[in-house]
């Protein structure tokens, strides 16, 4: 039953005898289960005399069979007017659907809502309406690239889809390094406000020190005293002046984008945020009658 | 409150009456809406939705009012019992008539479920089930396919 709808699904549209041998069988044991159907629930039977005419009238054209019968029941509002037929079968799933499950992209939305990255991408290749509804914006708030092999390119690509994500996952990645750079750069993502990064093998007190350089980041608060050497596996020693140097300067900062992140040492999976904020001297004049 | 007891008169898209309880019939924020308007003083006709699904909203609405002073728990285990019972053409129509009826707990309840039947399908198995055609052109899909792909690219 299941191989035959596939066939007849993926041969649409082509006139072979295997696709309509497959597609008769699964047409009679729909026949088969309505009738059975409609002796316990009292419904006009129109459903299904409109389905019988519907497989003679077609049935001597196997071309557009299948393509007929989708578009027929995708206009019928009602086509079996049979519900609740899971008295039937321990899994109604298994009955074929009816009707599209044509639903406005407000319900889309919200069925999206339930779902998460990977089956967002395969929901996405699903059609045009719900390619466009899975690219939501609101779905991809928090980009989560955990244990992934993502490249650079694509990296970038998700972030000029995305360049309201608040929240970029990077824990385990292939080329950590040169994305966290690029996660961190306004250019790229101006509402990022938490970073995480477990599992940092790939960082190193050089892109530490890049992206502080680079993002002038100031440590705000922490909840512990840094001991870099607890998350950084061994390597040189990280370059905690640089990082702890804001504090100095505090009284020039301006908390512009506060950035999370949150470490995680593989060894003993103890966790640390740390809260840092971007100095920006143009934000500063703007702010300062406040401050 | 005497109003607590007073009955509302629902009318099905094929004819069929239903009277509720008020307090079954104020699960629906639509419902409610028209309450506190004083418009549901006479019958309500329903268009778009049948007799048949307005009976299982109605049965949904009074389990949650029934299971009120339930554990949370309870209602979740009674909420999957009453949704892994319907078939796809139901919950379609459940849906439509939820979001008309503007009842937010079956709303998100149906919604997760076909969320639920969407997961770890591929594209192919969630148009067969859900009797979606293919509008991409070859070129779109593996342009939308390349786009898509490091989410299933495991590292190791």
């Amino acid at each position: 039953m299941v191989s035959a709808m596939r066939c007849g699904g993926n041969c649409e549209g082509e006139a072979s005898a295997s696709t309509s041998a497959a597609a008769g069988d699964s047409y009679h044991k729909r026949v088969k289960v309505y009738s059975g159907l409609n002796e316990s629930i009292p419904w006009p039977s129109t459903g299904r005399d409109y389905n019988i005419n519907q497989r003679s009238s077609n049935s001597s054209n196997n071309g557009i069979f299948d393509h007929n019968f989708i578009l027929d029941y995708g206009s019928d509002e009602n086509p079996f007017g049979v519900t609740g037929n899971c008295e039937i079968d321990e899994d109604p799933l298994t009955e074929d659907f009816k009707i599209q499950m044509d639903l406005t992209d407000d319900l889309l939305h919200m069925v999206f809502s339930f779902l998460d990255h990977g089956n967002l991408c395969h929901a996405a290749m699903v059609c045009r309406q719900w390619q466009a509804a899975s690219t939501h914006e609101d779905f991809w708030r928090c980009l989560n690239f955990e244990n992934r092999n993502l490249s650079i390119e694509q990296f970038d690509d998700m972030c000029h889809r995305y360049p309201n994500a608040t929240e970029v996952n990077l824990s385990g990645t292939r080329n950590m390094h040169m994305l966290v750079m690029r996660a961190v750069s306004s250019l790229r993502l101006p509402m990022l406000t938490v970073l995480k990064l477990e599992n940092c093998e790939g960082i190193t007190s050089a892109s530490m020190a890049a992206i502080a350089h680079s993002f002038m980041l100031e440590l705000k608060a922490f909840e512990r005293v840094i001991n870099p050497v607890k998350w950084y596996k061994g390597g040189p020693a990280l370059p905690r002046k640089m990082i702890l140097q804001g504090v100095l300067h505090r009284k020039f900062d301006v908390e512009v984008y506060p950035l999370c992140l949150k470490l995680t040492d593989s060894r003993d999976d103890s966790q640390l945020t740390i809260w840092l904020s971007r100095k920006c001297p143009a934000m500063f004049s703007a702010h300062a009658p406040c401050c | 409150m005497a109003s607590t007891l007073k009955k509302i008169i629902l009318k099905s898209c094929d004819g069929k009456i239903l009277e509720v309880e008020e307090a079954v019939a104020v699960q629906s924020q639509m419902i409610k809406n028209m309450i506190e308007d004083d418009c549901a003083n006479e019958e309500i006709p329903l268009p778009d939705i049948t007799g048949e699904i307005l009976s299982m909203i109605i049965e949904y609405c009074k389990m949650h009012v029934d299971g009120e002073n339930n554990s949370n728990n309870e209602l979740i285990a009674r909420d999957a019992d009453f949704i892994t019972r319907v078939d796809l053409n139901t919950l379609y129509y459940l849906i439509v008539a939820a979001n008309f009826l503007n009842v937010k707990s079956l709303l998100d309840l149906t919604c997760q479920r076909v969320a639920d039947i969407i997961k770890g399908k591929s594209p192919e198995e969630i148009r067969l089930t859900f009797n979606i055609k293919n509008d991409f052109t070859p070129e779109e899909e593996e342009e939308i396919r390349k786009k898509n792909a490091w989410a299933f690219d495991y590292k190791d």
